[in-house]
C-alpha cells in the first residue's frame, strides 16, 4: 500500500496540499478508502493517520468502507427528506443491521445516503446498483432488498 | 507596541495577541477555545472584541496587536453578541446546572445522583468546580438558555486513564493541539456538521493511533469531555503541593492536588508531563502498601510494633561488621535516605552502602536545548518522555538507534545500526572524525553517512539515555572528548544524580558478585527491589543470615527479609532529589505517612541510635541535608580504563535480531508501575513488535500469538505490527524474565506463529 501512495504522489506537484487527492486516488483505484491506506498516506506525508481520517470523514466524497455485492443509496435531498426519505433509510438499515456509511459484514450490502438523484418527482427515491426505484413506502425498499438477497 | 483597550494605555511587545494584551492589563475577555502555550483557533467566537478601522468583529485570540490599536471589549453588541454564542453552545452542552436559578446553592444532598450513567448538569459531571464552561457563564453574564436543547447521547469512549464523553465537548479543538504540541497526533476533529467530533482513525483505541498517555488533552479540556479517572468525584483539591516527580531522572515538577489530607490526583504545573508523572504516582495509594514493620517469626513475615522491629533489626545487624555486610539502595530514595544509608554502612557497620546508579553526569533542559548539535543514543521517548520532547527543538539533531524513535523520526540525521552495534557507530565517528578509517564492518551504517555527519558534530553534546550499556557511555564519552563537546549521561532513576554523587554506583557490581559468591551474610535494602530485576538472585538473597529490607511495599525482596520496615512514600516525606545540573529540587510532603510508616532517613537514623551509635540525632530532613552538604566530594566511577567489549556478530543461523528496549509503561523493574491498573493493561501482553514487511511474509498480523526462539531458549509472545522496527529487527519490551531467551539485550532468534 505505501509503495502505491508514493506512486500516486510521484504524480502530484509534493507534499503540500497532497492529502486529498492521495484520497481520491485510492478511492479510484480500490472503491474506498481502506485502513491501510489511511496509515500509510499518513507515513507518506509525515502525518497522523487520525488527522487523514478526519479529512476523509469531513468529505462526503470519501467512503471508508469497502462498497458491499449490492449498493443501496437513499436520497436524503430536500423533497426525498420531506416524503419520508428518513424512514426508508431507517427501516432498511434496520433490516441490514447496519448504520448508514457501513457495509454489512458478510459483504452483500453497502447503504449510504446521497443528497440527491435528480429524480425529485418521484420521491422518496432509493438506488440500487445505479437502478432508481422511485415513489417507496419502506416496506416496498425493504422488499427489493430481500428480493437481491436470495 | 502602544495600544489602547476599553480606554486604558497598554504596551506590549510585537506578536502578542489582544486578548493577552488585555489579560495583561487585567482586562478579562472570556474564551473557551484559547490556551496558553496552544496555537491560537478562533473557533469558540467568545473572545470577540471591537477594533477600530477593523470592519466587523474580530477574535481577539487570533488578532496580533498593531500600534496605535484601539480596542473595545464590552460594548453592549458584543455583550449581546457573546450571550448569543455562548446560547447556541450551551443549546448542545448539558446547561441544567449552568443557568439553574439556585446554581451554587444547590443542596448538598444531590451529591449521590453523580452515579447517573450520563451527565445532566454540572452536579454530575466529573469536572464540576474545575470547569472553564461555568466561569465563562458567569464571566458572560448568561442566564437564560431559551433556545431549545439538542442532546446527544453519543457513546463515552473510556481509554486508560481518563475517559472522553463526546457529549460534554464543545469542539473548541483544545486537546488536538495540545496532542499536535507533543508531537502525537493522536486524535483529529473527525465527521462533520452534528457528527463533529474527536476521535482517532477507524475509532481505534487510543494506544493503536501513537498516544502516550501523558494527558496533555485532559489538562486542556475546558469541560467534563475529558477528564482522569483517579479522583474522578473528589472535587476540586483544596491546594496543590509542588514536588518532583518520583521516576525518571527529567526531574519533572508536578503539582500533587491534596483535599481532605488525601491525595486526588496530579495536576501538570504549566509543564509538559508524560504517562508516568501524569497518571502513575497513585502507587502510594495502593491497598498493599505495607503499614507496620514486620518481623520473621517461625519462618513467618508477621507485624510487629516499631521497637521491636527496630531492636531485632538492630541486634541481627549487630553480629556483622564489615565485607560481611552491605547496604543496597538506589536513586529512587531521597539525598536524605541516602545519605544516612551511606553513612549507616560506614560508621554503624563498617562496610559501604551501593546503588545501581553508576553514572550520571546530568544537565539542565534549557542548556541541552540551546546547544548547538546534539547526539542522541538511546530512547528517550522510554525512558526520559518530557527530555525527549524537548530535544525534538535542538537545531542539530543527530540520532544514533536502530529503531526509528520519536526522536530519530524527528532528527535531521538518522545513524541506523544493527542492534548491539551502537557503541561501535560511535567509535567509528570518533575515527572519521580524527580522519582514521572506520572500520564499518556489520554495522549496518555506510561509510558515507559517517563521513558526513562528523563535521556537523564539532562541539555536539552527546546524550546518553539510562537504557545504554556501559560501552555506549564510555564510548560516548570518548567521543565527547574528541569533538571538544559535553558528555550528558542521563541517569534512570529520579535520583541518579544523588547517588552518584555520592559515589554509591562504584561497588554496585562487585557487591552484587560478592552477593552471588555468598561472601555477604547481612543486608540492608532500602528502596531498591533487586530479586524483582534480577530474579537470578532470590536465591543467593535468601541465603543471606539476616536482611533488613525497608520498603513501601512487600516487594519480591522484602518477601525473603528477617526485618521489613514500611517506608514513606513520595508524597510523604519532605526530602531533595539532586536534579540534572546538581542543583537541589524538593520533595514536598503533601500528605501525611500512611499508618505507621515513616520517612527512610529517620528509620535509618533509628536503627543507628538503636544499634548504639552516635552523629545520627536529627531534627529533621533539612539537618541531614546540612551535613550531607559538607561533606567533601566523592570519586565517580572511572571511564578511563574501561576496555570496549567486542560485540558478537550475528550469527546466521537465525532470521531476526530481538532488541529488549525499556517500555514507557513500566519503569525500571515494575515494582511501582505495576501497581497501576492501566499500566498494567498497556503492558498486559509480551508484545513483539514486527516490520509491517517482515510480518507480510511471516504471514502475522497484530495480536497474533508467536513463539521466539533463541539458542538459549524459547518464549511466547504477541506481535504487534510497528513501523518503529526495520525489516530483521523485532523490538520487545525489557522484563526481568527476558532470560530465558537471551543473556544482555540483543541476540538471534527465529520467530513462528504459535500453533
Amino acid at each position: 500500500m505505501e509503495a502505491k501512495i508514493r506512486a500516486l504522489l510521484e504524480e502530484l506537484p509534493g507534499k503540500e496540499g497532497a492529502l486529498i487527492p492521495l484520497l481520491q486516488g485510492v478511492q479510484s483505484t480500490l472503491g474506498y478508502i481502506s485502513q491501510d491506506a489511511v496509515e500509510a498516506i499518513g507515513e507518506v506525508l509525515g502525518i497522523s493517520e487520525s488527522e487523514v481520517y478526519g479529512v476523509a470523514t469531513f468529505y462526503s466524497e470519501f467512503r471508508l468502507f469497502e462498497p458491499g455485492e449490492h449498493q443501496v443509496k437513499v436520497c436524503l435531498g430536500t423533497s426525498c427528506y420531506l416524503k419520508g426519505g428518513r424512514e426508508l433509510l431507517e427501516r432498511l438499515s434496520r433490516s441490514l443491521g447496519i448504520p448508514p456509511g457501513r457495509t454489512t459484514p458478510d459483504g452483500r450490502f453497502s447503504l449510504e445516503t446521497v443528497a440527491c438523484l435528480g429524480c425529485c418527482s418521484r420521491s422518496p427515491v432509493m438506488a440500487v446498483d445505479g437502478v432508481v426505484y422511485g415513489n417507496l413506502t419502506p416496506l416496498q425498499a425493504k422488499a427489493i432488498i430481500a428480493d437481491l438477497d436470495e | 507596541m502602544h495600544l489602547k483597550i476599553d480606554d486604558v494605555d497598554v504596551d506590549v511587545p510585537a506578536g502578542t495577541t489582544v486578548k493577552e494584551a488585555a489579560m495583561q492589563s487585567g482586562i478579562r475577555i472570556p474564551g473557551l477555545c484559547d490556551y496558553s502555550g496552544l496555537k491560537p483557533y478562533g473557533g469558540c467566537r467568545l473572545c470577540l472584541v471591537e477594533i477600530e478601522g477593523i470592519r466587523g468583529f474580530p477574535s481577539s485570540c487570533t488578532m496580533p496587536v498593531n500600534e496605535g490599536m484601539v480596542v473595545r471589549t464590552g460594548t453592549p453588541a458584543l455583550l449581546d453578541l457573546r450571550k448569543s454564542i455562548l446560547e447556541m453552545l450551551l443549546s448542545e452542552h448539558p446547561s441544567n446546572c449552568l443557568t439553574c436559578e439556585r446554581a451554587g446553592r444547590c443542596d448538598e444532598a444531590r451529591e449521590p445522583m453523580r452515579k447517573v450513567p450520563q451527565t445532566m448538569g454540572c452536579r454530575y459531571c466529573p469536572k464540576d468546580q474545575r470547569c472553564a464552561l461555568q466561569e465563562t457563564v458567569e464571566l458572560v453574564g448568561l442566564e437564560k438558555v431559551e433556545l431549545p436543547h439538542i442532546g446527544s447521547s453519543k457513546q463515552v469512549v473510556h481509554s486508560p486513564f481518563f475517559d472522553r464523553d463526546p457529549n460534554l465537548c464543545i469542539l473548541c479543538g483544545r486537546c488536538v493541539r495540545a496532542c499536535e504540541e507533543r508531537f502525537a497526533g493522536a486524535i483529529s476533529f473527525i465527521f462533520r456538521g452534528f457528527e463533529a467530533g474527536i476521535g482517532t482513525a477507524f475509532e481505534k483505541p487510543l494506544e493503536e493511533v501513537g498516544c502516550r498517555f501523558c494527558g496533555a488533552c485532559v489538562d486542556v479540556c475546558p469541560t467534563g469531555a475529558l477528564a482522569e479517572r483517579a479522583g474522578r468525584w473528589t472535587g476540586p483539591s483544596s491546594n496543590v503541593v509542588l514536588t518532583t516527580c518520583p521516576f525518571c531522572s527529567a526531574n519533572c515538577q508536578i503539582g500533587l492536588e491534596v483535599a481532605g489530607g488525601k491525595l486526588l490526583r496530579v495536576a501538570s504545573v504549566g509543564n509538559n508531563l508524560c504517562v508516568r508523572g501524569r497518571f502513575g504516582t497513585g502507587f502510594v495509594q495502593d491497598p498493599s502498601r505495607l503499614k507496620l514493620p514486620l518481623v520473621r517469626k517461625n519462618g513467618k513475615l508477621v507485624e510487629a510494633g516499631w521497637d521491636e522491629a527496630l531492636a531485632v533489626a538492630a541486634e541481627g545487624l549487630a553480629r556483622y561488621t564489615g565485607e560481611q555486610f552491605t547496604a543496597i539502595t538506589s536513586g529512587v530514595c531521597t539525598n536524605e535516605a541516602l545519605y544516612l544509608v551511606q553513612k549507616f554502612a560506614s560508621k554503624v557497620m563498617n562496610s559501604v552502602a551501593v546503588a545501581p546508579d553508576a553514572i550520571s553526569s546530568g544537565i539542565k533542559p534549557e542548556d541541552l536545548i540551546s546547544a548547538d548539535s546534539v547526539l542522541v543514543v538511546g530512547d528517550l521517548a522510554e525512558t526520559n518522555p518530557v527530555t525527549g520532547l524537548a530535544l525534538r527543538s535542538a537545531k542539530n539533531l543527530v540520532v544514533v538507534s536502530p529503531l526509528k524513535t520519536d526522536l530519530a523520526g524527528a532528527s535531521s540525521t538518522w545513524l541506523a545500526p544493527v542492534p548491539g552495534q551502537e557503541a561501535s557507530v560511535l567509535v567509528a565517528l570518533n575515527r572519521a572524525i580524527s580522519n582514521d578509517d572506520p572500520d564499518l564492518n556489520g554495522l549496518g551504517v555506510n561509510e558515507e553517512e559517517i563521513r558526513n555527519v562528523a563535521p556537523l558534530l564539532a562541539g555536539a553534546t552527546v546524550v546518553i539515555g539510562p537504557d545504554c550499556c556501559t560501552d555506549v557511555v564510555v564510548a560516548a564519552s570518548r567521543l565527547a572528548k574528541a569533538l571538544k563537546g559535553r558528555l550528558v549521561v542521563l541517569g534512570t532513576n529520579c535520583n541518579s544524580q544523588g547517588a552518584s554523587i555520592l559515589g554509591m554506583g562504584r561497588d554496585y557490581q562487585e557487591t552484587i558478585q560478592a552477593i552471588f559468591q555468598g561472601k555477604i551474610k547481612a543486608a540492608y535494602i532500602m528502596g531498591s527491589n533487586p530479586a524483582r530485576a534480577m530474579p537470578e538472585l532470590v536465591e543467593p538473597l535468601s541465603g543471606l543470615e539476616f536482611l533488613v529490607v525497608q520498603d513501601i511495599f512487600l516487594t519480591e525482596t522484602a518477601k525473603l527479609a528477617s526485618v521489613v520496615f514500611p517506608a514513606a512514600g513520595f508524597d510523604e516525606v519532605d526530602g531533595t532529589y539532586s536534579g540534572p545540573g546538581g542543583e537541589l529540587l524538593r520533595l514536598k510532603k503533601a500528605v501525611e505517612p500512611l499508618a505507621r510508616s515513616r520517612p527512610d532517613w529517620q528509620i535509618t537514623a533509628e536503627l543507628a541510635i538503636k544499634m548504639g551509635a552516635v552523629g545520627f540525632d536529627f531534627e529533621g530532613p533539612e539537618s541531614v541535608l546540612d551535613e550531607m552538604q559538607a561533606q567533601p566530594a566523592q570519586n565517580q566511577a572511572d571511564l578511563e580504563s574501561y576496555v570496549l567489549k567486542v560485540p558478537e556478530e550475528p550469527s546466521d543461523n537465525a532470521h531476526f535480531i530481538l532488541t529488549a528496549c525499556p517500555s514507557l509503561y513500566s519503569f525500571g523493574s515494575g515494582t511501582r508501575t505495576s501497581r497501576i491498573p492501566d499500566l498494567r493493561y498497556l503492558t498486559r501482553e509480551r508484545w513483539t513488535e514486527v516490520n509491517p514487511e517482515d510480518a507480510k511474509s511471516l504471514g502475522i498480523s497484530s495480536g497474533d500469538g508467536i513463539v521466539l526462539e533463541s539458542n538459549k531458549g524459547s518464549i511466547k509472545a504477541v506481535s504487534r505490527i510497528s513501523r518503529r522496527v526495520p525489516r530483521g529487527v523485532l523490538r520487545i519490551d525489557l522484563q526481568s524474565d527476558l532470560d530465558m531467551i537471551m543473556d544482555g539485550r540483543v541476540c538471534n532468534v527465529g520467530v513462528k506463529r504459535d500453533v
